[in-house]
């Protein structure tokens, strides 16, 4: 896989058009939509009878009710609204290693996840860490949107990102209306990501951690003396490549992960670890299906 | 040697590297997503310590090293030491019945042995190595070859024997390749030569062998390793036999000859003697003892007295403990009396048939009387071939072949070209007899005249009877088992009518024809067979028509033996010392036994010699390796290789410890 393959590829929608997006919790939609909503409204699933007060769309009483009890009665059904879902890529320096690239796997994520939800009526918004206020990501709906999307993805590129805190913080600002996001990152900020991550629970987000790596990063092929230099903010570290430093440094990685992991599962967050070997398809289709984002 | 200052530079390099390590002049910049985990991996290990610095650069230590090796091998390092010298290389061992002398370690063989070992060791990949045993014949245990655990094996296979010691076969054999001869096709004019291949040929031995005067070492280089202890005595049995009494012959007499070998110069004038007590068995019984006193480096004789007894073995044992064991104990076999047959052949000789017709004459022996006319008859020659007759006497003529048996030549020679003969001289004066030849015994000529005579040059290896003024006038020689006596004389000339001699009418001469009679003419006590050595071939003759015999050695070994063309039997395995058994193979009879000593001055002398010659050059005793040096410089390039690939290995395949 390379960086200029294709974000969303033609033989993975059909598959993709099979699932929707699934959420524990059920929030308020904006539109109506394809999804049972705690409120009552127009649909053909009956919820329950009221008293009918004047006003009331008289298509709605019971006449039936009437000619049994002389009293008129109104039929509630349950609202089918739409989902709120959002992606939010982590667009920093870090995320252009390996191959493809972080920021490659992240869009190709966005995109599949954005069909799934397009297909079904949801309310699909794309965003980056450190999004402009003046140029607001669009809200995509409808399956029409898909090629606005894709194209709307295609123009996400590297950029000097803020810290991971506050992009989620100006993120939560902007964004009041809760639904499901997945934060796609490395998680890789010296200022720690949990903060970030308290913010999107503070908004009662449903919220999916998607962790990439890539394999240079799980497994170091370097060698020899060697002076690294930090691509976001460049911190140098000199080091003297040897078997215990690689060691430490796998267990330091390991640590990192299940540390992520803890935090996340603790604070019903789902936490999902990938490298950008893995095809987006499956990952969806085999990880994110456990978890229970599609379905 | 380095200098001062070139050891300074030496001295410099290992710092300068551990300095540039430090230093770290090139260090690679890699830009990588985030240094957050880096950081703390390089916490932990603490990375900024000296001694962490160290313990994890194993690059650094194959450099330093790398380094030393290098250096190392520049100051060509190398020690000086026994080893061998050259690459091709011949051992030669000895196994003669000196070697099993146990004045060292085991035996002096084993020892020898050991030493070989020691220096196939030492040979160095690429020599090759050949072992030559050898005792009177040399066997060729390997030839050569590189493969030291071959000629560690072979090495292990040899063994001792009890032939005496005969260095000539194995340095022919040994020089085969160092000093090729002409090859090709000499009538071609082809004078190609090989390429001489020299080689250094150790040879571990005692030095007791016999000198050889004729080999030209060439291309060989000889090392001659003594073994033996140098203060070594040995008492040795150098002869035994017996005979009738001469007095009477209701006795037998054995004799005996005890020698002692030591250093000539160890002689101590206050402590010149050593008794020993010498016991003689009779079929393993003990029948006499004696005790002989033998002066140091000198010899003693005794003499046993035994009943006259048909048949039986003798064994004489020395009773003394000393470091060769072989010549301590002899043997001698008596074998049953029968009348032999002999064969007078003459124109007409009174004394010469009166002498062998007596009543004394026939008991030892059955005469039978034939012209010279009679010699083309078939039914002499057929005898005469097959080894019917013990002795024939040819006066005044002689046959067209040599018989199979013993002959006595009167006046004549023997056909076969051996023997000559110069013109008769007159009235030759006897200047001396050769009384201590058993035929010889007792005959007493200075009473006798003979009024010609024609002095005889024998062939080799005879023994001169009647020496007189113009040479010798009677001799006798072996000849393929037998022996031929030719006197030079007539004692009648049927065609004369002079007389030649007075010699008939005088008592020596029936004391000679008795001992003519007794020594060849009868199948006596034991025959020729009381000088065989180890190592001798044996002419066995038998008085029945088995084509086969089978020999029984003393370890028990039998050995089938076929008849020859000439009717005898030849036996060749006489490698140990003890009794042989001769037994039909049909019958399983017990044909005759015969004894196989030792006998050997040179062997029992268990002094190991300083040097012996070869040819003209002597060669001397060397018990230190010749030095040589032992260069390690390739040894330590190889490691540096070896090094080289491991940096190699380790930088690129991230090898770390």
């Amino acid at each position: 896989m390379k960086n200029d393959s294709p974000l969303l590829p033609p033989e993975s929608l059909a598959h993709l058009e099979r699932l929707e997006l699934v959420t524990r919790k059920i929030f308020r939609g904006r539109m109506k939509g394809e999804r049972r909503s705690r409120r009552k409204g127009q649909s053909v699933e009956f919820a329950d009878f009221r008293n009918y007060v004047p006003g009331d769309d008289l298509r709605f009483i019971d006449w039936n009710l009437y000619a049994r009890l002389e009293k008129l009665f109104l039929k509630v059904f349950l609202e089918e609204e739409d989902l709120h879902f959002y992606a939010l890529i982590d667009a920093s320096r870090s995320m252009e290693f390996g191959q493809p690239n972080k920021l490659h796997f992240a869009k190709q994520l966005s995109a599949a996840l954005g069909f799934v939800g397009l297909c079904r009526a949801d309310r699909v918004r794309i965003e980056t860490l450190g999004q402009s206020k003046r140029e607001p990501s669009p809200i995509f709906r409808g399956r029409h949107n898909l090629w606005n999307l894709v194209k709307y993805l295609d123009g996400i590129e590297i950029q000097d990102s803020p810290p991971l805190t506050e992009g989620v913080r100006d993120f939560c600002l902007r964004n009041s209306s809760r639904g499901i996001l997945v934060l796609i990152s490395d998680l890789m900020d010296k200022q720690g990501y949990q903060s970030a991550l308290r913010y999107l629970l503070a908004q009662d987000f449903d919220v999916y951690v998607v962790q990439v790596l890539s394999p240079e990063e799980i497994d170091p092929g370097v060698t020899g003396d060697l002076k690294l230099i930090d691509c976001e903010d460049a911190d140098e570290a000199e080091i003297t490549v040897s078997r215990p430093l690689l060691n430490h440094y796998k267990q330091n990685l390991t640590d990192f992960v299940n540390e992520a992991r803890n935090y996340c599962s603790r604070r019903g967050i789902h936490y999902v670890l990938t490298n950008t070997n893995i095809s987006v398809e499956h990952f969806i289709s085999s990880y994110l299906r456990q978890r229970g984002l599609v379905r | 040697m380095l200098s001062w200052w070139q050891w300074l530079i030496l001295g410099a390099v290992p710092p300068l590297i551990i300095a540039l390590y430090f230093l770290k002049l090139k260090r690679i910049p890699l830009e990588v997503p985030s240094t957050y985990l880096w950081h703390r991996a390089i916490e932990d290990l603490h990375v900024n310590s000296l001694w962490q610095r160290l313990r994890t650069s194993l690059l650094l230590f194959l450099q330093l090293l790398l380094v030393m090796l290098i250096a190392l091998a520049l100051l060509r390092p190398g020690w000086q030491g026994g080893t061998l010298a050259g690459n091709r290389f011949i051992f030669l061992l000895d196994t003669s019945a000196s070697m099993s002398a146990n004045d060292v370690n085991e035996t002096r063989l084993e020892e020898a042995k050991r030493q070989v070992e020691t220096l196939i060791d030492e040979m160095k990949s690429g020599d090759v190595g050949m072992i030559i045993s050898f005792s009177d014949v040399p066997i060729v245990e390997q030839q050569f070859t590189d493969n030291r655990r071959l000629l560690h094996n072979r090495l292990a296979n040899i063994l001792i024997t009890h032939h005496v010691s005969d260095i000539d076969g194995a340095l022919r054999v040994a020089a085969g390749l160092a000093n090729p001869e002409r090859s090709g096709n000499r009538d071609d004019n082809d004078i190609a030569v090989a390429d001489p291949m020299p080689a250094v040929m150790y040879i571990l031995s005692d030095g007791k062998m016999i000198r050889h005067t004729n080999f030209a070492l060439g291309n060989l280089e000889p090392e001659y390793i003594p073994i033996g202890n140098r203060s070594v005595t040995n008492l040795a049995i150098a002869a035994f036999s017996f005979d009738q009494n001469p007095e009477t012959s209701d006795y037998l007499q054995a004799f005996a000859r005890v020698e002692h070998h030591q250093r000539p110069d160890d002689e101590d004038p206050l402590d010149s003697e050593l008794q020993v007590d010498v016991n003689l068995y009779l079929d393993d019984e003990l029948t006499d003892a004696a005790t002989v006193v033998v002066p140091k480096g000198g010899e003693s004789s005794l003499d046993f007295e035994l009943p006259n007894i048909e048949n039986g073995t003798l064994r004489l044992e020395m009773d003394v403990n000393d470091e060769l064991a072989v010549d301590n104990t002899a043997f001698a076999c008596i074998q049953p009396v029968r009348s032999g047959k002999v064969l007078l052949v003459t124109p007409g000789c009174d004394a010469l048939e009166m002498v062998l017709s007596t009543e004394e004459a026939e008991k030892l022996a059955e005469l039978t009387l034939l012209e010279p006319t009679d010699l083309a008859q078939e039914i002499y020659q057929k005898r005469a071939s097959t080894g019917f007759y013990d002795l024939i006497i040819y006066d005044q003529c002689s046959p067209r072949e040599m018989p199979q048996a013993n002959t006595l030549f009167i006046g004549e020679l023997p056909p076969d070209g051996r023997w000559q003969a110069d013109n008769s001289v007159s009235t030759p004066q006897i200047i001396d007899t050769n009384q201590a030849h058993p035929l010889m015994l007792f005959v007493d000529l200075s009473d006798v005249r003979f009024t010609e005579a024609r002095p005889l040059s024998p062939p080799p290896g005879s023994t001169i009877l009647l020496d007189a003024d113009a040479g010798p006038i009677a001799a006798i020689a072996p000849r393929d088992g037998f022996e031929d006596v030719v006197l030079g004389l007539f004692i009648v000339n049927t065609n004369s009518a002079e007389v030649h001699t007075d010699w008939p009418l005088r008592y020596s001469f029936p004391v000679f024809m008795n001992n003519l009679m007794n020594q060849l003419g009868t199948r006596n006590r034991w025959q020729h067979h009381s000088k065989i050595q180890p190592g001798d071939t044996v002419t066995l003759r038998t008085e029945n028509n088995e084509t086969n015999i089978k020999v029984i050695s003393p370890a028990g070994v039998t050995t089938n033996v076929a008849r020859s063309s000439l009717g005898v039997f030849s036996f060749a395995g006489t490698h140990e010392v003890g009794v042989y058994e001769v037994r039909g193979v049909n019958s399983n009879h017990r044909l005759l036994r015969f004894p196989v000593n030792l006998f050997n001055r040179v062997e029992s002398n268990i002094l190991p010699a300083d040097q012996f010659e070869i040819g003209y050059s002597t060669v001397r005793g060397n018990r230190v390796l010749r030095v040589s040096r032992y260069e390690t410089w390739k040894y330590l390039l190889f490691a540096v290789l070896a090094l080289l690939l491991l940096e190699w290995y380790v930088f690129n395949r991230r090898v770390y410890f």
